[in-house]
């Protein structure tokens, strides 16, 4: 603007962003300026138009409510259902994951149970009973073999709890006790179930585990823990998985301190899920250093070997890269096929780590 | 906070109720339908936003502690697939400049301005929603996004910062020219100030109540 006044500044002030006293010095100005009253105009033109566009709600999809019900059914997210008439139409993938979503829903390898475990002896509201509720599509859980739990267990002598993650055969429902009957579920009949043998870890007190890419993902002592969370209170992180933040028993992480307080001490940590009953055993040794945990599985997928094949083709790739150095075309043409199996790889991660466990220190 | 219906039918979510998610997904998908059709600008991806905000939501209900109103509490996991699924589509968005605009009037033809015959015969009852509907969906879609938060839903560049994890001066670049851009179209299709209209704000207060 002649007048000095820059764009940035009036759009600041049309938005009510500037100070209060240079908000009304602007307004004053605008009194005498015909071009920043112009362009003011413009700003207030592209709003109505923007607002006038949208003024009405628009009817969600029909079957927006039964694929979201369905998935979640699928993926044995509810303790109490509602009864199942016909074969659940599972939803359709997010986009970002159509890849993932085709291979999962063949491979039919989804297990699952929302129910929330809990690994200590403090059975406040543990949904146990819930879980012998008859005639209810799949409902599983994990069962700790504590006294509390021996009846509920009893009745179910095929389910088990505690396992190894190395033990995870494709298919397998790990240390997950499957009960009722598997109206949505998609495990295949006669998959092999384990038998309870559960590894008697003695607590250490100390726990380091790595997932299956390699990198540590929790390790807990009685002064201290570390590993990667999940603070369920604050959106932000909400999917900072890769997020590490080191916590210490005596001075919670300053940054984290609020969170942690507002959640009432419970931190929530993403966990692979294909380490989930390993960490089931390993987290009793938290119990020594006073904690009490409790852990929600909400999806296990056998995701290893897809990422295992997506691994290799882009290490494959990588190669090729290097070998056609000179050929810009094919270069580039390597390069977004990198991208993509590096995108690839990042959902099956995002996906492996649904898992979470919760832990009140 | 929130009204009691939704608090009573949150915690019986957390207690494993379908049938309570059933009613809360009754309640709300509709409101967050038109969010995700918003900020998509198409039935698809809206869909499939709005699938993946309640399976999300399904699982993040035992942390909600009710510290702020459920509805932000829902909005900010729209904001925050949605700037995901932007990042991730970054460099590879390519728009046929053929396909038809959804609309949830149906499909718009993308039809380059220049080549309509007359635009302001066009301009008639419900015809004018529909070229701004044509002029916004020129936009890309972090542009789209900055102008549905800033315009629609009021949000400040902090919180739109916040929201999609841009930084301010990017919230504020974005919009500008989000702004300049349907500046542009709008008048290339001869939509022009409406001098009758309602008052932005009496409109965003309609809006909010969605």
């Amino acid at each position: 603007m002649k007048c000095g006044y820059s764009y940035d500044e009036l759009t600041a002030y049309f938005d009510g962003e500037l100070p209060r006293e240079e908000q009304s010095k602007l307004r004053q100005h605008l009194g005498c300026c015909g071009e920043c009253a112009s362009a003011l105009e413009e700003l207030r033109f592209v709003r109505s138009a923007v607002l006038s566009a949208w003024q009405a709600e628009i009817q969600a999809p029909e079957d927006l409510r039964s694929n979201v019900l369905g998935r979640l059914r699928e993926e044995g997210a509810f303790r109490e259902s509602l009864p199942v008439k016909t074969p659940v139409a599972t939803g359709k993938g997010w986009k970002g994951f159509k890849g993932w979503g085709a291979a999962a829903a063949a491979s039919a390898l989804l297990v699952a149970g929302a129910s929330w475990a809990w690994l200590a002896g403090n059975v406040d509201n543990a949904p146990l009973n819930t879980a012998l509720i008859e005639n209810k599509p799949a409902i599983t859980e994990h069962i700790p073999p504590d006294k509390e739990v021996k009846e509920v267990t009893e009745k179910e002598p095929d389910g088990t709890a505690g396992g190894s993650a190395t033990d995870n055969q494709p298919g397998d429902k790990p240390g997950i006790k499957n009960q009722g009957t598997a109206v949505t579920s998609p495990e295949k009949p006669g998959t092999p179930r384990q038998t309870d043998n559960a590894p008697q870890q003695t607590a250490t007190g100390a726990i380091a585990l790595k997932d299956y890419t390699g990198k540590a993902f929790l390790s807990v002592d009685k002064k201290s823990y570390s590993g990667y969370f999940q603070l369920t209170d604050n959106w932000r992180n909400y999917d900072s998985l890769d997020q590490k933040i080191k916590l210490t028993a005596a001075g919670y992480n300053a940054a984290l301190a609020g969170s942690f307080k507002d959640s009432g001490g419970v931190v929530t940590i993403n966990v692979p899920t294909a380490s989930y009953n390993a960490l089931y055993e390993d987290l009793k040794g938290l119990l020594s250093a006073g904690g009490i945990v409790k852990g929600s599985d909400t999806t296990v997928e056998s995701i290893e070997s897809q990422y295992k094949v997506v691994q290799t083709e882009l290490e494959k790739v990588r190669e090729e890269y290097e070998a056609s150095a000179g050929d810009m075309e094919k270069q580039n043409q390597l390069a977004n096929r990198q991208n993509s199996l590096i995108d690839q790889m990042e959902d099956l991660e995002q996906r492996a780590r649904i898992s979470t466990i919760a832990i009140k220190l | 906070m929130g009204d009691l219906k939704t608090d009573v039918l949150i915690e019986r979510c957390r207690q494993g109720s379908e049938a309570a998610f059933s009613e809360l997904i009754q309640i709300y998908q509709n409101r967050v339908y038109t969010i995700c059709f918003q900020l998509t600008g198409n039935s698809e991806d809206a869909k499939d936003l709005a699938q993946e905000t309640f399976i999300r939501l399904y699982g993040a209900l035992p942390g909600f502690r009710g510290q702020s109103a459920f509805t932000t509490w829902l909005y900010r996991i729209i904001h925050n697939l949605w700037a995901n699924e932007l990042r991730k589509r970054k460099n590879k968005q390519t728009i046929s400049l053929n396909a038809p605009i959804h609309t949830e009037e149906g499909e718009i033809d993308r039809t380059p301005a220049d080549e309509k015959s007359n635009p302001e015969q066009l301009i008639e009852a419900g015809e004018e929603r529909k070229l701004i509907w044509t002029a916004i969906d020129t936009l890309n879609q972090e542009q789209r996004t900055v102008l549905v938060l800033r315009e629609l839903h009021g949000y400040s560049y902090e919180e739109i910062a916040r929201g999609l994890g841009w930084s301010p001066g990017t919230v504020k670049s974005r919009l500008n020219r989000a702004r300049l851009h349907l500046k542009e179209q709008l008048l290339k299709l001869g939509v022009k100030p409406d001098k009758e209209s309602q008052k932005d704000a009496d409109i965003r207060k309609k809006v909010k109540q969605l």
